[in-house]
């Protein structure tokens, strides 16, 4: 056999070698990494549920929160560009939605579309939808909705979408 | 060669079933529990959990739980971080309410017990594999049954429990669709328990499996593939050329084995022959390590036919090809040590993309990719890269932390010098008030008990005083002497109203009537008064009781971005030394391979001017 496939093979050999052994060394590096990144993850999930509940408790106070969820109805295709709410007349939040989050909200998730602090008593919630039915034609809707905020706790609205309407349920209070 | 167990044993591969972590669509009526999922379809697993932590903490600090609206669904215990991921423990109820069960299917468990062994398999981590594996007990449900015991098989081959895994690999040849990693799996199981012979008998069996399907083609392919490097070691070329030949010229490992085939041939001194499969590789993709060799290994055959002046225009090609690829691993290390290709990894739009990885080559700047599609396929990158991933994105979080306790501390003092002051206003205030009010709605109550004598005249009144004093002196007393007190002045009141009677009704009219204003009054001061006392109790909980609170988070938030600070520039620098590993090992190959072709060339030359000379 030549000199050429021999020196080939013996440069192979030599190449195979070193590369098993920075493999194993990358190996070890990767898994040492790897603890301590899973140590950091513990951590931070805790404060994240920490800051979360501190938040809350300074910024929405139960005695005056407002909070407005959406979901879809189960088994509908609305598909849900944009979405504003008021209250009292006044803009609250404009959402617009991406393929990841609807396909969030097709699952059955829900979304917290909008927390913040409101007096008691009597108030409006008006939804304006933009999206598109299920045959894929422009699809707009509007819904007026009055509710009363008390004194006792959290005032948790939750939105129900279809193509065919909205059912508004709210919670607590 | 590369020695057939070591090549058998990095190629474990995975049976292509997964189960997923989050369960397929779902009807929430679980606020909290939805926004959670919510966050978990979206990948956002940090926020999904961190949710309903904060609700179940939240819950379970409450003295009412009755006023939470995490119970507002009725009684039913949240759920802790684990639950939620391992969704196996979530189930809906009669109601349709999403619930944790305490008593979970043994068929969900299995799931749950599979998926776990998977990602610790995955991991390298194959005790914790095996743990996790050994807890799936019948009923196992259909879908999971084959793949989980092919896992079994891999986990114990793993662990070095030949046996075990040999048995259950046995059974598993027969099935569709897995057939081939069964059959692949045996014969490195029965290598590694020593069995060499029964071993190759069996890669020999998975390297003629019939089969359609992809994977199962590729599994054979490699059997053959891996037994014709064998008998090349062996010095068998002939065998060699026959398990080369039955790999599919269009698959995965067609160059591997198109090389081979070649070099059995040249063993057999058929160079001729050699050249054919030869030929076809160096057409190809001039990244692939197989094609660069045949590159080299064209010119050494017609050499080796005496065609000289054939292989001197092949060496000068092939070391044109070797400098222009040499260049681009050059300007690729160059690019990495540049710190461009951790830019490149790091970009958002490559994230969104499944194969995103791959588009780095269309960045500006950025390395070359095609070198690094190994390394960067391999596990241990994609956890490093999910590693520095995720670094990288909670570095930005943890300052936006830092930035909202900051932004918190702020608010608290803010409260503190507004409310402080005026809350002692308020107070002062509302003591007064307060005593005005408890002074009223006392007097309000003597009038309801005493309403009778207040129509008396001067002197009745005196008498009335006079009863109620008496009645109030004896009224503990049970002597006899105290009980006919008590039966005398029950007859004198009956006297004293009979006498002030005839005014009577229409002044108790009268009186109800003014009355009933105080009785608004009263009870207006009533409903105003507690929701002053929970507006007062809200306003000072605005700002007293964070400070510890806030101190802590600020403290843990200020080790993890110190952590943090440390650790992700040694995560990058992993990344961009694997990368820098993979192309220099390359680029070694390629100035061996360029030495040689420089050689090679210089030797045809001569021989070919010595050839055309008529010089022997």
């Amino acid at each position: 056999m030549g000199f050429v496939k021999r020196i080939v093979i013996g440069t192979l050999i030599g190449l195979w070698i070193t590369a098993s052994v920075a493999a194993e060394v990358a190996k070890t590096q990767v898994k040492g990494f790897d603890e301590q990144v899973q140590d950091i993850k513990k951590n931070i999930l805790g404060i994240a549920s920490e800051l979360n509940q501190l938040e809350e408790q300074l910024l929405f106070p139960s005695s005056t929160q407002l909070a407005v969820f959406v979901a879809l109805a189960p088994g509908d295709n609305l598909r849900l560009d944009a979405l504003t709410i008021k209250i009292d007349g006044k803009d609250a939040t404009h959402y617009i939605y991406s393929a990841k989050e609807l396909e969030a909200l097709q699952h059955g998730g829900i979304q917290r579309l909008y927390t913040g602090n409101i007096e008691t008593g009597e108030h409006t919630l008006d939804l304006d939808l933009i999206g598109k039915s299920s045959s894929n034609k422009d699809y707009q809707y509007s819904a007026s909705y009055k509710f009363v905020k008390g004194i006792k706790g959290a005032k948790l609205i939750e939105i129900t979408l279809s193509g065919s309407g909205s059912k508004i349920e709210s919670l607590t209070d | 060669m590369i020695r057939l167990t070591t090549l058998l044993c990095g190629l474990c591969l995975v049976s292509a079933a997964s189960a997923s972590v989050v369960a397929s669509p779902v009807i929430m009526r679980n606020l909290q529990l939805g926004e959670a999922f919510y966050y978990a379809y979206q990948g956002a697993y940090i926020d999904a959990v961190a949710e309903l932590d904060a609700k179940s903490a939240r819950f379970y600090r409450l003295d009412d739980p009755n006023l939470d609206a995490l119970q507002f669904q009725g009684g039913y215990p949240p759920f802790t971080a684990t639950d939620f991921v391992s969704s196996a423990r979530i189930i809906k109820n009669k109601e349709g309410i999403w619930i944790l069960e305490d008593k979970v299917e043994q068929v969900k468990r299995n799931e749950e017990a599979y998926r776990q062994a998977r990602i610790f398999f995955q991991n390298g981590q194959t005790e914790k594999a095996l743990l996790s594996i050994e807890k799936i007990i019948e009923p196992v449900h259909d879908k999971i049954r084959n793949d989980a015991l092919l896992l079994r098989a891999q986990i114990s081959l793993a662990n070095g429990k030949f046996d075990d895994a040999i048995k259950i690999l046995l059974a598993l040849q027969k099935v569709k669709g897995i057939e081939g990693f069964a059959s692949y799996n045996l014969a490195i199981a029965l290598i590694q328990s020593g069995q060499e012979k029964k071993g190759l008998e069996q890669l020999s069996k998975t390297g003629q499996i019939n089969s359609n399907d992809e994977n199962t083609l590729a599994i054979r392919d490699k059997a053959n593939l891996v037994l014709g490097y064998r008998q090349i070691e062996k010095k068998q070329p002939v065998l060699a050329k026959e398990y080369f030949d039955r790999v599919r010229v269009s698959g995965p490992f067609s160059n591997k084995a198109l090389l081979g085939s070649g070099w059995a041939d040249a063993t057999l001194g058929n160079f001729d022959r050699a050249l054919v499969p030869w030929s076809i590789l160096a057409k190809r993709s001039v990244t692939d390590v197989a094609v660069q060799e045949s590159i080299l290994a064209v010119p050494y055959a017609y050499a080796q036919l005496s065609l000289h002046g054939r292989a001197a225009v092949l060496y000068g090609s092939a070391l044109e090809k070797f400098a222009v690829e040499l260049n681009k691993l050059n300007n690729s290390i160059k690019s990495v040590r540049a710190g461009r290709f951790l830019q490149a990894l790091a970009r958002e739009e490559l994230q969104q993309d499944k194969n995103g990885l791959l588009k780095i080559r269309d960045l500006p700047q950025a390395p070359d990719t095609y070198y690094l599609l190994e390394l960067m396929a391999s596990n241990d990158f994609q956890q490093s890269l999910k590693n520095y991933l995720y670094l990288k994105n909670l570095r930005k979080r943890l300052a936006s932390w830092e930035q909202t306790l900051s932004a918190l501390e702020e608010i608290v003092a803010l409260r503190n010098q507004y409310y402080k002051p005026q809350l002692a206003m308020v107070d002062k205030r509302f003591r007064s008030l307060n005593g005005h009010i408890g002074a009223y709605l006392k007097a309000r109550r003597l009038i309801d008990e005493r309403l009778p004598s207040m129509f008396a005249k001067g002197e009745e009144r005196v008498l009335w005083e006079k009863l109620y004093q008496l009645e109030d002196k004896h009224k503990n007393d049970n002597s006899p002497v105290a009980h006919d007190i008590r039966r005398r002045i029950k007859r004198l009141s009956g006297i004293l109203l009979w006498q002030t009677y005839p005014a009577y009704d229409k002044q108790l009219i009268d009186a109800y009537q003014t009355l009933q204003q105080t009785n608004l009054n009263s009870e207006r001061l009533t409903r105003l008064y507690t929701p002053f006392v929970r507006l007062r109790l809200a306003a000072t909980q605005s700002y007293t009781g964070y400070d510890d609170q806030i101190s802590l988070l600020k403290n843990q938030v200020q080790d993890a971005v110190d952590k943090v600070k440390t650790l992700l520039p040694q995560q990058g620098q992993l990344l961009e030394s694997m990368a820098i590993n993979a192309l220099e090992l390359r680029r070694k190959r390629l100035e061996e391979y360029q030495t040689q072709a420089r050689i090679a060339l210089a030797e045809s030359y001569d021989r070919a001017t010595k050839m055309q000379r008529g010089v022997k």
